[in-house]
């Protein structure tokens, strides 16, 4: 069975810290990892659900900031809430700026940390929903054959059927025909949805039609 | 009635005859006796007497009035010049026997009248001569007689001398006295011949000394045995001046001319007295003379012409010159050259007189001739010495005076003349006073008091130029004996350079000391903010736990139904963190005991000297006016100096921050000490600033609380705890009639109660 139910990982060397928030989020029905270090962490098996991490600013061997980095790098796109014994302003914006989701000064109130943990996990969910339907248009471009991906390519940047032709050198009705399909596989509406989808997968905005001219 | 003494002598002599050969007559003629031949017998006794004591004429005059009386009264027939035969025979006789004895009288008369002549000559004479004379008798021995000349020489009475042979011996001068007693009391006993001649002073009563020579010689009886003294005493004081007066002249003479030729010869002076012209005048031109011209003896010709031929051309111009002053003055000075056969230069120097004939022609020279060569290289050696050493010193940076006793300028170098910008002449005479503006009198005094005794001084001044600017110079003066007299040396350096230098450096010192104070300010501050950073995250961390743990707890027990089990847990958790807490503030505690003062022996005062002097930038800057009264008996304290410092410092500076809007009134701040009782020393700020506000007096001394706009407000609270932490006290007041009084007292070290 799929387990739904969010995660929240704890980094934090302190053990009583530890402790105390696998009680507090425990008791709001958190699925709660305690880890005492970012090596732990990065060496554990992690459930794949929506969640968070609760990093402590000041680790032994590798401080939080340079984690927030290294899991970057790793592509684990898990929000960040910091806590941190005293908070500095530089701090607290380079964490923001790489992507905390929150910074939080010890001694935190308990419900603040709560907040921002669901913050957090919503925000998780978001992006992993995101993430799903990117990897579904992704499959779809993948079943479009060669020459439907250059059509949909021409369509995107807003050539008209005819400019497509010439520049593919086809009939109009040959491109008319491929379009069909691309929209059809795509499952795009209309050609503005198809130019949001060209988006997400990263197509170039634009293409230099003599490139595919053939002479 | 004026009778010359002879005169009266005579009518003396007479009278008394007539007298008496009246009075013979009246009584014989009274007597009841029967004229007879006894009435011879009274007038002839007349007769003897006038004649004894008269002379002839007195006898003859009594003699002739006796015979007429008694022819006519007493020879018979009486009252007639008749006379009886009978009676002529006794008449004649009487006659006769009175002109016999007359001239016995006569004869006595004589011999008494030579001595007295005699005796009136000898007196005469004694009291005339210079000397005195003396006779004296031998046994005993006695002054028989004295001249009156002795109380003139001795200045004491003959008188005095009656009774006492040896009076005059008194007067003797100790140091003569026993040889001349001794000498006189030989001659007196005959032993040692018969004469006696001594030399010796006496000392007059009026202190006078002088100078006696007395002789004399030994009168003997029959048997040789000395029985009378005589002699004379002379005063020989002038005598024996003018002797040694002489003496001295002679000994002066001698060594006058043992002198001269001494020193002709140390100066190889030679005399020279020429008779110019007089070719046979041998004396005049001395071997040694002609030696100094370095000629032969003898081969000098003597002539004006010969001697113009020995002076070096070069010189004969200025020779010229001298010969014509001489002829005008009298007084011969030249230098010149002559060339010896050799070739060898030498310089004369001759000074002398010149006299000239009848028509004005120079015709004799008397002087000294003085080979000076040796002076001469001496002098240019001298001189160059003295050029060289001139331009080393006028070449000097330093400018040089150099001054008399009485501080005058006697000499100055050119840098002395360039700094002060009066030229040499100007300044030689000068006293420093003139230019010294930076010393009154007193001082110039003193510094030349010091420097004369021995010490090199060296001071700053300020010296004022010709033009009226000033420049600062530093002086050193040392003192030199030169000819026996004393000199100061004094070298001056214009110091403007130095000075602005000093300047600058204590105007970058000033804002040194503020950058330290500040920064000291700042890292207090600093190390406060760190610490108490660090006391906050190591009790955020079981505080945090906590809160966490009571959110947890809480939302335990809130559930349905209760998770007890869990909320114990929690419990436990949060009696582990309270727990830990404890020992996280127990430890910070232990961490600020372990800085607990150092002890060491302090001086309160010496304290107080050192941080005014930190602080002495910001006073000055403040423009505040400092006052100490500090008990100097005060005992040591114990404590740390440097915190001691840190509380002093503190109050100093809050005291000026207190003061620094005050415009109507000083700026005063009084650092004072003294005795808190027996066993505490008490240290008082007080300033003329704001004041303390009464509400917040209270809260002073609590942390974080300021009343100034950039304070943190721990300054006083860490300085109380210094203060207690040295088991004194720290409090504060109102100051009298502005301001606010801080006071801290501290134990006196034990060992020193």
């Amino acid at each position: 069975m799929t387990d739904d139910r969010p995660v929240v990982f704890v980094v934090d060397d302190d053990p009583s810290m530890r402790r105390s928030l696998d009680s507090l989020l425990r008791s709001v029905s958190l699925d709660v990892h305690l880890f005492a270090s970012a090596q732990e962490f990065m060496h554990a098996e992690r459930r794949d659900a929506p969640g968070c991490l609760v990093l402590d600013v000041r680790l032994p061997g590798m401080s939080g900031l340079t984690f927030q980095q290294e899991l970057a790098k790793a592509g684990i796109a898990l929000p960040i809430i910091f806590i941190s014994g005293h908070g500095d302003v530089p701090m607290t914006v380079r964490a923001m700026k790489a992507g905390a989701v929150e910074f939080l000064t010890k001694p935190f109130d308990d419900q603040v940390l709560l907040d921002a943990i669901d913050a957090a996990i919503e925000r998780d969910r978001a992006r992993r929903r995101d993430a799903a339907s990117l990897a579904d248009l992704k499959a779809r471009y993948r079943g479009l054959t060669e020459r439907e991906r250059e059509v949909m390519q021409l369509v995107v940047t807003g050539r008209a059927n005819k400019q497509i032709a010439a520049d593919l050198n086809l009939s109009l009705v040959t491109v008319k025909v491929h379009r069909g399909q691309v929209m059809r596989k795509m499952l795009a509406k209309s050609v503005a949805e198809l130019v949001r989808m060209a988006d997400r997968l990263g197509l170039p905005a634009s293409v230099q039609p003599r490139g595919h001219t053939k002479v | 009635m004026n009778l010359s003494p002879k005169q009266r002598d005579v009518l003396e002599r007479y009278g008394l005859a007539m007298a008496l050969t009246g009075l013979a007559l009246l009584i014989r003629a009274l007597l009841p006796v029967p004229v007879g031949t006894t009435i011879y017998q009274l007038p002839l006794a007349a007769v003897v007497l006038s004649g004894w004591l008269g002379g002839r004429g007195p006898g003859l005059l009594a003699t002739s009035c006796s015979v007429a009386v008694l022819w006519y009264w007493f020879i018979p027939p009486v009252g007639t010049w008749e006379i009886a035969p009978e009676f002529m025979l006794a008449l004649c006789i009487f006659v006769a026997l009175c002109l016999l004895l007359t001239e016995l009288g006569e004869a006595r008369w004589r011999v008494k009248r030579a001595l007295e002549a005699s005796e009136r000559q000898f007196r005469l004479m004694a009291e005339t001569v210079p000397e005195v004379l003396f006779l004296q008798s031998v046994q005993p021995a006695q002054l028989l007689y004295v001249s009156p000349r002795y109380e003139e020489i001795w200045g004491r009475a003959v008188g005095d001398l009656k009774n006492s042979m040896t009076g005059w011996l008194d007067a003797i001068h100790p140091d003569d006295e026993g040889a001349v007693r001794s000498t006189y009391q030989r001659w007196l006993s005959g032993e040692g011949g018969s004469r006696i001649d001594a030399t010796f002073r006496i000392v007059r009563p009026d202190g006078e000394t002088r100078w006696i020579r007395g002789r004399g010689s030994l009168i003997r009886d029959e048997q040789g045995k000395p029985y009378r003294g005589s002699g004379v005493a002379a005063d020989i004081t002038d005598e024996k001046h003018t002797q040694d007066a002489l003496a001295a002249a002679q000994a002066e003479l001698r060594a006058r001319q043992e002198m001269l030729d001494l020193a002709q010869k140390a100066a190889r002076a030679v005399a020279f007295d020429w008779h110019i012209g007089a070719r046979e005048s041998e004396n005049s031109w001395s071997p040694d003379l002609e030696a100094m011209y370095g000629l032969d003896p003898g081969a000098f010709d003597r002539t004006f012409e010969g001697w113009k031929k020995l002076v070096h051309p070069d010189d004969w111009p200025s020779v010229k010159v001298a010969i014509r002053r001489a002829q005008q003055t009298g007084d011969i000075a030249a230098e010149y050259r002559v060339i010896y056969k050799d070739g060898s230069v030498h310089w004369l120097q001759a000074k002398g007189r010149m006299f000239s004939d009848a028509e004005g022609r120079p015709d004799r020279m008397v002087g000294f001739m003085i080979d000076i060569t040796d002076w001469k290289h001496a002098e240019e050696e001298l001189r160059a010495t003295e050029a060289r050493f001139r331009t080393f010193v006028d070449h000097a940076a330093d400018a040089f005076y150099l001054m008399d006793e009485q501080l005058r300028i006697v000499d100055v170098n050119r840098q002395a003349c360039q700094s002060l910008g009066w030229n040499r002449e100007q300044l030689i005479g000068m006293h420093p006073r003139e230019f010294d503006v930076g010393l009154d009198e007193a001082s110039i005094v003193r510094l030349a008091q010091r420097t004369a005794a021995g010490e090199i001084t060296t001071f700053e001044t300020r010296h004022r130029r010709r033009d009226g600017s000033e420049f600062p110079v530093e002086i050193r003066t040392a003192t030199f004996r030169q000819a026996g007299k004393l000199f100061y040396l004094s070298l001056g350096r214009d110091i403007t350079e130095r000075k602005r230098a000093e300047e600058r450096l204590r105007e970058q010192e000033g804002a040194l000391q503020t950058a330290r104070i500040e920064l000291a300010r700042v890292s207090r501050i600093t190390t406060l903010g760190e610490l108490s950073a660090a006391i906050g995250h190591e009790v955020s961390q079981p505080l945090g736990a906590m809160i966490a743990s009571v959110g947890a707890c809480t939302r335990w027990l809130a559930a349905e139904p209760p998770n007890i089990a869990e909320a114990r847990a929690v419990l436990d958790n949060i009696a582990a963190d309270s727990q830990r807490a404890r020992e996280i503030i127990a430890r910070i505690r232990a961490l600020t005991k372990r800085q607990l003062p150092r002890k060491e022996l302090l001086d309160v005062n010496r304290k107080v000297r050192d941080v005014l002097q930190l602080a002495d930038h910001e006073l000055r800057s403040h423009e505040i006016l400092l006052r100490t009264e500090l008990d100097e008996t005060l005992p040591h304290v114990t404590g740390d100096r440097v915190q001691l410092q840190q509380v002093l410092l503190n109050l100093i500076m809050n005291a000026i921050d207190a003061m620094r809007g005050i415009g109507d009134r000083p700026r005063a701040l009084t650092i004072a000490s003294g005795r808190d009782g027996a066993d505490s020393v008490l240290v008082e700020v007080r300033d003329s600033g704001t004041g303390l506000d009464p509400k917040g007096a209270e809260r002073l001394f609590e942390a974080f609380y300021t009343t100034k706009a950039g304070g943190v407000g721990i300054g006083l609270s860490i300085a109380r705890s210094i203060v207690e932490a040295h088991g004194g006290r720290l409090w504060a007041g109102p100051n009298e009639p502005h301001g606010a009084i801080f006071r801290f007292s501290l134990p006196v070290a034990e060992d020193e109660q």
